[in-house]
């Protein structure tokens, strides 16, 4: 009666006890009022009224108590005899618990991830007047020129379209990428954060109110170097200044200029970034004074067309402005603007180049530059932890139907004594809602120490802000699959179980042979469908980790066995443009004649960096169609350095940097594809960028193909020339390849030391190995070979258990029939046969089923992932051996023990 | 679910509640007791105790309608009238009732 009580006071509120009271009252009035009319007083009447209707308090107890108890009573009892029917058999409970654990809590890290990448709108007011005017998942710095839908704005056609278009009322721009800029906070040592330019109206219209101090604001902007102020990341402020307010207003050194800390961001800002956070906010305006010896704020008309492209741009719609209005106005702008750029190009560069225009989109869901291959990645990880969820809810529902075929004789004679089958139904399925209900609390636990890793697994660089974890919207995506696990596990068992003919089943001694064969065939398929569904996880697995060492083990066309690359800024180390090229040879023999170097070049792009030059060129002897040539800038000895051989001609060297002739090395995919009668040397590449400076480079050298960039395509057509000859000039930064003798690693500090001598300003912008590079390139690969790997581990391991549990119980319930058996001269080995052939029929199925869905799954991974080419024989094998030798394994126990089965007590028993 | 001394016909008080108010239409909880007093006699008189957990009960499982008006003289009351299922099941358990009683008394009187 506690509970009840307990429950009866949270659940009723008092507008129930006082109408009640009111009734009660409303009848011993009546009955006094009758009482007096036959003539008692009234005192007599009302003490008669009283007495004859007994004690008022009790009355009222019991009245009550049919009000709540009707619909509680039921409840609560259901709950009680679920937790008590799970509590006596806490094996099978705690099983289940787990599996359904694992299998919410995956689905639901990996809904949070997608939520927090694709679903959720940024927290701004009116999200839907914010209208986004570049492309969404594009990040980076594009120097160059472009055609169609224009993907970053420069700063200066950003401040042209913020000047003179209307039909917003505000707008910002942002660095797409971010930055990594040394810092130094009260003259202790600088160290490396990451900062993200943003400028305009940015905190205003992203509806921020800062933590503390203030943001600076697009009113301040007074031409470059103006605003050296600095926004702090809320987690930065807590972690590294202990949420400290004396923080805001002091100075520190950003890459060597001094910054004041003017405010901290709220907690969970994520600005339009739905991607990495950066730790610091700063002023574009502050770009140049960043990046000494760089201006990003101006397009230099000597380069057009090239630009710097690098920023997103939003605007906030004016009311009533439609985007299609807008759309119109921008374009309108910006097409002006750009034939003002172009202003001295030939009519033909001008017509390609005046193709770009804007395209606007709703801003709500900001920009992120994973999102894209994020999303890819979380489908197919949702659907993986989806088919575990379903083994899970199947074996569940097995292992339930199990029990409810035991318990027939039992729901038999309830039924026959009159409970309803509606009762019944209820009571099971109250069962399976108990039992997610746990799974729905573990996985909410598994899912707080799961998306973590997996988010950091999905973007390398940085951790992007997850949001709450009670956000309301993965919760009711854990609700959903608790009510569909609730009915998937629990409805049919329920059904079937209750679905019993009375007399049939009391008649029934168990002598029969299996019995109940309707739920059997049922359990059966739920078996086989457990078995493919791992099998086909186990295939897509073996897949991806085919994939994975694909990539891995990628012949790159040189040794990428201790090769270490260093890209060092000159421009940092305050050298002049003019006198960079002395300063890379410097230091490449400084480098060189480090202990411990073996061999060092240096290259404007590096190696699977992800940076890369191509432009439209012109061949010697070529009539095809205009097409591209990806190129690199290199020093002298690359290709010896490297160790890409070279087919004909020789290797660039000095003489060629230090004004010689334009010269180039083109690899063999360039030849195959622009040199159609096979003779490379002396032809001249005509890079064709630039219509007012087209260098002619004369082909010496042929290469091998090398991967250099682009690991998952093959090896495009690629010329190489001194790093001196393009355009532009020497690189400012460029990559040192350094193969060292020993671990790279281990050099690093002394070729830091090295590189920095004498000069603290200079800046290495990068430091990692060639392997390094490919493993963060294999990333995605590695995080769903990995995460396919264990989910098919663990689909494996449910399925053995489903298997077992039901030949197990099969092999119980016909413990008669196989006594009989042996008693008339079957021996252990027919018995054992009998059982696994049970089994290899469930196999079977399951394979097969399994095998057919992998192969229209394979064909849609094939399209999506380099090095997934269609079912591989080798992957298929080891699939099935595996599944089969795990399978037997779980079904050897029950056929062993029905072997074992003693006659006599078989037939003796029941 | 008493009927008041003797206990002569255990769990008819629902059906002795349905009936009333089919016949007499909406009322309150005094006015069903009156009711079947004033048809019954003395022999069957409801329990006042036993009357409101069935009402409420009845009206809990939706086969009577519950709604506060003003009674006869002016006062606040809860009237209850019956619902279609209510209705459905007075048929059956009326039925049901005869088949018992009828069953009942032929046992009795054969001699």
């Amino acid at each position: 009666m506690g509970l009840y009580e307990k429950l009866r006071n949270t659940l009723r509120p008092n507008a129930l006890n006082r109408e009640l009271e009111e009734e009660l009252r409303h009848h011993m009035e009546m009955k006094a009022l009758d009482c007096e009319r036959w003539g008692m007083t009234e005192e007599q009447a009302r003490a008669e009224a009283r007495r004859v209707f007994g004690s008022h308090t009790l009355h009222k107890e019991a009245t009550r108590d049919m009000d709540v108890t009707i619909w509680l009573d039921a409840a609560t009892r259901d709950l009680k005899y679920a937790a008590r029917q799970l509590w006596q058999s806490p094996l099978f409970t705690l099983v289940a618990v787990l599996t359904l654990s694992i299998g919410m809590g995956a689905n639901s890290a990996i809904f949070s991830l997608l939520h927090t990448l694709l679903l959720k709108d940024l927290n701004v007011p009116s999200p839907e007047r914010l209208v986004l005017l570049t492309a969404p998942e594009a990040a980076g710095v594009n120097n160059g020129s472009s055609d169609g839908v224009r993907a970053l704005l420069s700063y200066a056609e950003f401040a042209q379209l913020r000047s003179s278009v209307r039909s917003f009322d505000s707008m910002f721009a942002s660095e797409s990428g971010t930055t990594l800029v040394m810092v130094s906070f009260d003259g202790k040592p600088a160290e490396p954060f990451r900062e993200r330019l943003v400028g305009g109206d940015f905190f205003i219209m992203l509806g921020a109110l800062p933590a503390a101090g203030r943001f600076f604001t697009a009113s301040e902007e007074r031409g470059p170097g103006s605003m050296p102020f600095a926004v702090l990341n809320y987690n930065l402020w807590k972690n590294r200044f202990g949420g400290r307010p004396e923080v805001v207003g002091a100075t520190v050194r950003i890459q060597g200029r001094s910054f004041t800390i003017v405010g901290v961001a709220p907690p969970g800002f994520q600005g339009e970034n739905t991607g990495g956070q950066p730790d610091l906010w700063l002023p574009l305006m502050m770009q140049p004074q960043l990046m000494a010896g760089r201006d990003w704020l101006r397009d230099e008309p000597s380069r057009m067309p090239a630009k710097l492209m690098w920023l997103h741009s939003f605007g906030r719609l004016k009311q009533g402005v439609t985007m299609a209005q807008a759309q119109a106005e921008v374009n309108a702008v910006f097409k002006s603007l750009l034939e003002q750029d172009y202003r001295g190009l030939s009519a033909e560069s001008r017509k390609q180049l005046l193709t770009q225009y804007l395209q606007l989109r709703p801003g709500r869901k900001g920009v992120s530059e994973i999102r894209r291959d994020a999303s890819r990645l979380l489908a197919i990880l949702l659907s993986i932890s989806a088919s575990v969820l379903l083994i899970a809810c199947a074996n569940l529902a097995n292992l339930l139907l199990a029990r409810s075929s035991s318990r027939r004789r039992e729901i038999s004679v309830r039924l026959a004594l009159g409970a309803g089958r509606g009762t019944l139904i209820r009571q099971m399925l109250t069962e399976s809602l108990l039992l997610a209900l746990m799974g729905a609390a573990g996985g909410l636990l598994v899912m707080a120490i799961t998306r973590g890793v997996m988010a950091k697994m999905l973007v390398s660089n940085s951790t992007p802000e997850l949001g709450n974890l009670l956000d309301p919207a993965v919760l009711g995506f854990t609700g959903l699959l608790l009510v569909l696990t609730v009915l998937l596990c629990g409805l049919a068992p329920a059904i079937r179980g209750t679905r019993t003919q009375v007399g049939n089943e009391l008649k029934d001694t168990g002598r029969g042979t299996a019995g109940g064969r309707g739920t059997l065939a049922m359990t059966r398929w739920l078996v086989s469908a457990q078995v493919g569904t791992s099998l086909l996880l186990l295939i897509g697995a073996g897949l991806f980790i085919q994939a994975l060492d694909k990539l891995r083990t990628l012949d790159l066309g040189y040794s990428k066995d201790r090769l270490l690359l260093l890209r060092v800024d000159g421009l940092s180390a305050g050298v002049p443009k003019g006198r960079l090229r002395e300063y890379f040879r410097e230091l490449q023999e400084s480098i060189a004649a480090t202990p411990g170097v073996a061999r060092v070049a240096w290259s404007e792009n590096g190696l699977i960096s992800g940076t890369d030059s191509a432009d439209d060129v012109a061949v010697d002897g070529y009539t095809g169609e205009t097409a591209g040539a990806r190129w690199d800038q290199v020093g002298p000895g690359y290709f010896s350095v490297v160790g890409i051989p070279l087919r004909a001609g020789r290797d660039i060297n000095e003489r060629d940097l230090a004004g010689g002739p334009p010269v180039c090395v083109v690899n063999e995919a360039f030849v195959k594809k622009f040199i159609p009668d096979g003779k490379p040397l002396g032809k001249r590449v005509t890079n064709m960028f630039n219509e007012k400076d087209r260098p002619a480079y004369e082909i010496i050298g042929v290469s091998a193909n090398a991967v250099v960039n682009q690991v998952r395509r093959a090896v495009s057509p690629r010329f190489y020339i001194p790093a001196s000859q393009s355009p532009e000039g020497m690189p400012d930064s460029v990559y040192f390849e350094v193969r060292t003798a020993g671990e790279p690693k281990q050099l690093l500090n002394t070729l830091r030391q090295v590189i920095q001598r004498g000069n603290d300003a200079v800046q290495i912008t990068r430091a990692r190995t060639v392997e390094e590079n490919l493993e963060l390139t294999a990333a995605p690969e590695r995080m769903i070979a990995r995460l396919s790997a264990a989910f098919g581990a663990i689909a494996l391991l449910l399925a053995a258990l489903g298997l077992y549990g039901v030949l197990a119980y099969g092999v119980s319930r016909r413990a008669n029939e196989i006594g009989v058996r042996m008693a008339l001269g079957a021996r252990a080995p027919t018995i054992v046969s009998m059982v696994l052939r049970e089994s290899a029929v469930m196999i079977a199925f399951g394979a097969v089923a399994g095998l057919g869905a992998a192969a229209a799954a394979v064909r849609l991974a094939a399209s999506q992932f380099y090095g997934v080419s269609g079912l591989q024989w080798t992957v298929v094998s080891a699939a099935l051996f595996l599944l089969i030798a795990v399978a037997l394994a779980a079904a050897a126990i029950p056929a062993w023990r029905a072997s074992r089965i003693d006659p006599l007590v078989a037939l003796r028993h029941d | 679910m008493n009927v008041r001394t003797p206990d002569r016909l255990q769990g008819s008080l629902s059906l002795l509640i349905l009936k009333s108010l089919a016949s007499r239409g909406s009322m309150h909880g005094y006015g069903i007791t009156v009711h079947i007093h004033t048809v019954a006699g003395d022999v069957l008189r409801v329990e006042e105790g036993s009357l409101y957990p069935a009402l409420h009960r009845l009206t809990q499982d939706g086969l009577l309608r519950a709604e506060w008006k003003t009674s006869e003289n002016n006062r606040r009351a809860r009237y209850y009238s019956l619902t279609a299922a209510g209705r459905k099941r007075l048929a059956e358990e009326e039925q049901r009732f005869l088949e018992v009683s009828d069953a009942v008394r032929r046992v009795l009187m054969y001699v």
